[in-house]
């Protein structure tokens, strides 16, 4: 019998002592949805501080967009949220329209809520599966990214693309809606509903999650504010805030929704918030469908330069836009523009000027995820480290669309 | 403004307990598997969907316009015998499909192949003559592929149906 066996039989249980306080770093290998290291401060076991050490995917977007032509832009300024490329796309687009002053047919603006939901869906999907598998419950990572799937079908369908689908342009969007894509809509929504009940008993009920999620890096309505949360990360905290109702852009203030608030402001909050606006998205879905007006896809301005041997392929046969040589190079008058989306994960802005040349003389684009940053910090600090990942989960932070 | 219940009864947790397994047990009898066992299964894109891009030589009028509204600086232009050719680099495309849609004359065509490997960058520089020649690479194996198309199912999320 060696010594330790001999005192543990004894009693005298010798323990090794831990240091009381330590660093710990966190990635940079993908902690979770990107390159990001979280440098953690413990003591025992709580979090003194955290610091994000954040640009490692960062693709300087802002200052790329000063060196390209507007048109350009348009797969550049998806790619930091690829999963959620449709709301870059229209931020970006909306701002240069408001610069350039066109109107956008109805049923295009129809079809960017369209787009703009089953993307919001699929992201949202996307993000339960990482917070799933960040706590160790594996089956909705597999459940999350096969169910979002589904809606990738529909997204590659109406755009023909999977994740980077420059689907909207200056005017308009690229491609219409076919009756076969509503009945891939319409079955895939039946599919979702079913499959949500399911999520329901192995994921949100599940008393294991709750146990992890309740209480969990509880965010009170007013730290919401100071601190700058948005999207469902605020709605979860108490605050009614949506750019989708506050300022209506697409469609949106023909759609009945409402949007989901809970008080309590943690980690099981937040995912509540998400379920219930996939919920409302479906809903939104089935609307757009039934109420989509007639029409064209793209404003006349740009519409009328389309060669009419083109239009006939095109428009006529395959329901699709072509660009007219304009798009190539476009110089929009002087003059600057905000606007903003509600995003998968909260509020987008863009704020784009022109000099009246071929290329922006400057873009700011404040993605959801980078206003995260200082939330994340701010609730890590006190909490437990092995809610760490819950909180990151919970947030839905996405590295990449806070580097740009 | 809603708030979810707290302090639940013991039996009620137990039940979401025995629910949790019950829908995983559901899962492991009837599992809805999407995997699609590529490459001896290989999927047909739809229609309209952005893969390799292919030109068409005596088409084009070299007009530029395709090499001016390509993002990601994949298309250039060449001269051959005297006449204005465009070339892509596989290795830039991001396959934003804007060439395709600009083309005044419908000379470039988007096709449904997405995969392929090449052994060298060089291989991924496609000049005018390789660029107006359909293109694929099916995988060499000794079984046929089944070529397959994803269909949206109510029960399953996709099933997958063969091609015919
Ligand atoms: S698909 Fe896009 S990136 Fe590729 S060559 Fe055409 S314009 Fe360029
Ligand atoms: S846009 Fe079409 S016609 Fe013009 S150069 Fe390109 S391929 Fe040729």
């Amino acid at each position: 019998m060696t010594e330790e066996v001999e005192k543990i039989l004894k009693g005298g249980l010798e323990v090794e002592i831990v240091p009381v306080e330590g660093e710990l770093n966190v990635g940079p290998q993908h902690p979770g949805s990107g390159h990001m290291r979280i440098f953690v401060r413990l003591n025992g076991d709580i979090i003194e501080d955290v610091d994000l050490d954040v640009g490692y995917v960062h693709r300087s977007v802002e200052k790329l967009s000063e060196n390209r032509n507007y048109i350009h832009l348009i797969p550049l300024i998806e790619r930091p949220a690829i999963l959620d490329s449709i709301h870059m796309n229209m931020a970006y687009i909306m701002a240069v329209e408001k610069i350039l002053n066109v109107d956008v047919p109805p049923r295009a603006l129809y079809l960017r809520s369209f787009a703009a939901e089953v993307n919001r869906i699929a992201s949202h999907l996307y993000g339960m599966g990482i917070f799933g598998v960040f706590m160790g419950h594996s089956t909705a990572f597999m459940w999350g990214f096969g169910d979002r799937e589904v809606w990738v079908e529909i997204l590659q369908a109406l755009t023909g693309a999977r994740v980077t689908n420059s689907y909207i342009l200056p005017g308009g969007v690229r491609r219409d809606i076919t009756p076969v894509i509503m009945e891939m809509t319409e079955k895939a929504i039946k599919y979702t509903r079913r499959k949500l009940n399911d999520w329901k008993g192995i994921f949100v009920n599940n008393p294991n999650i709750k146990a992890r999620t309740q209480n969990v890096g509880v965010m009170t309505k007013e730290n919401a504010i100071r601190w700058g949360a948005v999207g469902p990360n605020l709605r979860a905290s108490g605050v009614a805030f949506d750019v989708r109702k506050a300022e209506p852009y697409a469609a949106y203030d023909k759609l009945d929704f409402e949007i989901p608030v809970y008080k309590e402001g943690d980690a099981y909050a937040r995912t509540l918030v998400r379920i219930e606006e996939i919920e409302q998205s479906m809903k939104m879905l089935e609307q757009i469908m039934r109420e989509i007006p007639q029409g064209n896809i793209l404003s006349d301005r740009f519409f009328k330069q389309i060669p009419p041997i083109r239009l006939k392929k095109w428009w006529e046969g395959q329901h699709r836009i072509v660009m007219p040589g304009y798009y190539a190079s476009f110089r929009p008058p002087k003059g600057e523009a905000f606007a903003r989306v509600e995003a998968g994960r909260g509020e987008l802005a863009f704020y784009v000027i022109s000099d009246g040349t071929a290329k922006p003389y400057r873009l700011r684009m404040i993605t959801p995820s980078y206003r995260l940053i200082k939330v994340f910090r701010e609730l890590a600090k006190g909490s437990r480290y092995a809610d760490l990942v819950t909180i990151y989960g919970s947030l839905d932070y996405f590295p990449p669309e806070a580097d740009r | 403004m809603k708030e979810y219940p707290k302090k639940e009864n013991p039996f009620k947790l137990l039940g979401q307990h025995l629910e949790a397994i019950g829908t995983g047990l559901k899962y492991l009898v009837k599992p809805t598997r999407i995997t699609l066992m590529y490459p001896e299964e290989s999927m047909v894109l739809p229609t309209g969907y952005r893969g390799m891009i292919r030109l068409y030589k005596d088409v084009c009028i070299g007009c530029t316009l395709c090499a001016m509204v390509c993002p990601a600086d994949a298309m250039k232009m060449v001269t051959e015998e005297g006449k204005k050719l465009p070339m892509i680099n596989y290795g830039r495309c991001v396959f934003c499909g804007f060439c395709v849609d600009i083309c005044p004359v419908d000379a470039l065509k988007e096709t449904g192949v997405h995969d392929a490997a090449f052994t060298n960058r060089r291989e991924l520089i496609f000049d005018p003559d390789k660029f107006s020649q359909d293109f694929d690479q099916p995988p060499t194996m000794d079984k046929p592929v089944r070529k397959v198309r994803a269909k949206i199912d109510e029960k399953k999320g996709i099933v997958y149906e063969p091609d015919d």
